[in-house]
């Protein structure tokens, strides 16, 4: 695929402006960034309109509402008037016009081209082959002392630092050494996880209870990148390489992006953050499930419709982004003692020994935790003094429900027989 | 299943048998239910505090969802960090 520069085009300005959660608009009302949709819905039904969300595996994410005339954008954390400002002007500084938060990090990727790129695109690769759920590990049980610490701005640091070929050939053998020694590269593998619970080093077996990495049991063929397969190898997995998609001649397109990213983070607030950490989505979301919402103005009912789903933008990136994460973090941050394991962040007893520091990719001490118990990947609760906090797989809940939905999951597993090998594709995602 | 939401479900004239999934929408002032029937979403029920969502939807909806394999969707916020 090209990736090309942002064209020249009419500089007309994009008036700007913030909601906030009692419907007060403050700035410009072309477009209007806000946290919750939940406002937005409500004046959908009552003067009419349209938007669209994406829905995963119980989840739904509001991506856009047209009301009156006006676009509202939902679901900016801890978005304020002066950060939509900062964010406006950071982004006419480079001809980009704001609009949806990961088209306007597209846009300031692209205008941080001096030129054309081109980089290498999916080939034949299936990438519905490609496991995409992002938890790696958890190990039931009640644990004291634990500590808990992620990387920074992780999907930033892995576009931004991301070196892409420019083609992929595919040779006709390729054994696993050399394929996992060859940056960019991936493969259609059958993975196999049929020896039970032997010891691999530091690292867990990915054949334990709660794992939910790619597969834990029994055999598979996955498009996998060669980080992943690294890590598939040394927690104990058989592979089979059945294709291989060898990157040559690299090239480094969101260098400049990298630094321009944590010029925003540090000058646009919170706004600047999440834009910055959106880039890598754009490549990848294109399969995502999208549905358009029809309302009619007083009525509490709204009509839905599914949109034809497209591919990812670039299978390649995508994959190569959340695969670097991944081995980071394993690689790295878990060890024996790793009780809970996310997408970019650990909990453990015992961690091994990581220099923390502030910059994107750095690890960050997140807390020192009195007890921690973990149900599930995504399902734990820990105490940190006195305050005791519950994760239900990115359920928002006040702490009374959350305590009493978290008992009742616990119930429910305790007696569930199935809980002993769950695959990634029956648990929410995070 | 109290009658707070089978008289809910009688004003928005839906049938609780068709419901495919509850979507919750957490708002400054509340929470919003929508139940999808059939692609359709309906608002259901008043906007529930925090004290009404405990009583009337984790200790009373949530249980006769999870007891007739009715979805509960979360409605997720982007992240900054």
């Amino acid at each position: 695929m090209i990736l090309s520069p942002l064209p020249l085009r009419d500089s007309s300005t994009i008036h700007a402006g913030y909601m906030d959660a009692r419907g007060r608009v403050e700035g410009g009302r072309d477009i209007v960034y806000t946290e919750s949709p939940a406002l937005l819905l409500r004046m959908a039904m009552e003067f009419g309109g349209k938007a669209w969300f994406s829905r995963g595996n119980a989840s739904t994410r509001w991506l856009k509402f047209d009301i009156a005339g006006t676009t509202y954008y939902p679901g900016a954390e801890g978005v304020t008037l002066e950060s939509v400002e900062a964010l406006s002007e950071f982004a006419a500084r480079r001809n980009v016009r704001l609009g949806a938060l990961p088209g306007v990090a597209f846009n300031l990727f692209r205008s941080t081209l001096s030129g054309s790129v081109e980089v290498a695109s999916r080939g034949d690769a299936i990438p519905q082959r490609y496991p995409r759920g992002p938890r790696l590990h958890a190990a039931p049980g009640v644990y004291r002392d634990c500590v808990s610490y992620d990387l920074r701005a992780a999907y930033l640091w892995s576009i931004g630092t991301l070196k892409m070929p420019v083609a992929y050939c595919l040779p006709t053998r390729m054994n696993l050494a050399e394929l996992v020694s060859l940056p960019g590269s991936f493969a259609l593998a059958r993975v196999s996880f049929n020896r039970k619970d032997i010891p691999f080093g530091i690292l867990p077996s990915l054949t334990k209870q709660g794992t939910t990495a790619w597969v834990n049991k029994g055999s598979h063929t996955l498009i996998l990148t060669g980080d992943d397969l690294a890590i598939a190898h040394l927690c104990g997995a058989a592979i089979r390489i059945d294709k291989a998609w060898v990157g040559v001649s690299f090239v480094s397109p969101f260098e400049s992006f990298y630094e321009l990213a944590i010029e925003m983070r540090s000058t646009c607030g919170a706004l600047g953050k999440q834009v910055a950490n959106m880039l890598w989505g754009v490549f990848w979301a294109g399969g995502a499930n999208v549905w358009e919402a029809t309302f009619h103005k007083g009525s509490r009912k709204f009509t839905t419709r599914q949109m034809q789903s497209r591919e990812p933008l670039s299978f390649p990136i995508g994959a190569t982004v959340l695969a670097r994460i991944r081995s980071k973090v394993f690689m790295e941050g878990v060890s024996k003692s790793s009780v809970h394991v996310h997408t970019d962040g650990v909990i453990a007893t015992k961690p091994p020994l990581l220099s923390y520091g502030n910059e994107p990719g750095d690890w960050r001490l997140v807390g020192n935790l009195n007890e921690c118990e973990v149900l599930a990947p995504g399902w734990y609760r820990y105490r940190e003094g006195d305050k005791e906090t519950y994760k239900l797989a990115g359920r928002v809940a006040s702490r009374d429900a959350a305590r009493r939905i978290f008992h009742h999951r616990r119930e429910i597993w305790k007696q569930s027989e199935s809980r002993k090998f769950i695959h990634p594709a029956n648990m929410d995602t995070v | 299943m109290s009658s707070y939401w089978e008289d809910a479900f009688s004003e928005a004239e839906i049938d609780a048998d068709e419901i495919e999934r509850f979507n919750v929408v957490r708002g400054d002032d509340g929470w919003d239910i929508y139940a999808d029937v059939g692609g359709e979403m309906v608002s259901i029920g008043d906007t529930l505090d925090d004290e009404q969502m405990e009583d009337l939807f984790w200790d009373d909806l949530y249980d006769w969802a999870m007891d007739n394999d009715v979805d509960i969707d979360r409605t997720m916020e982007y992240a900054a960090d």
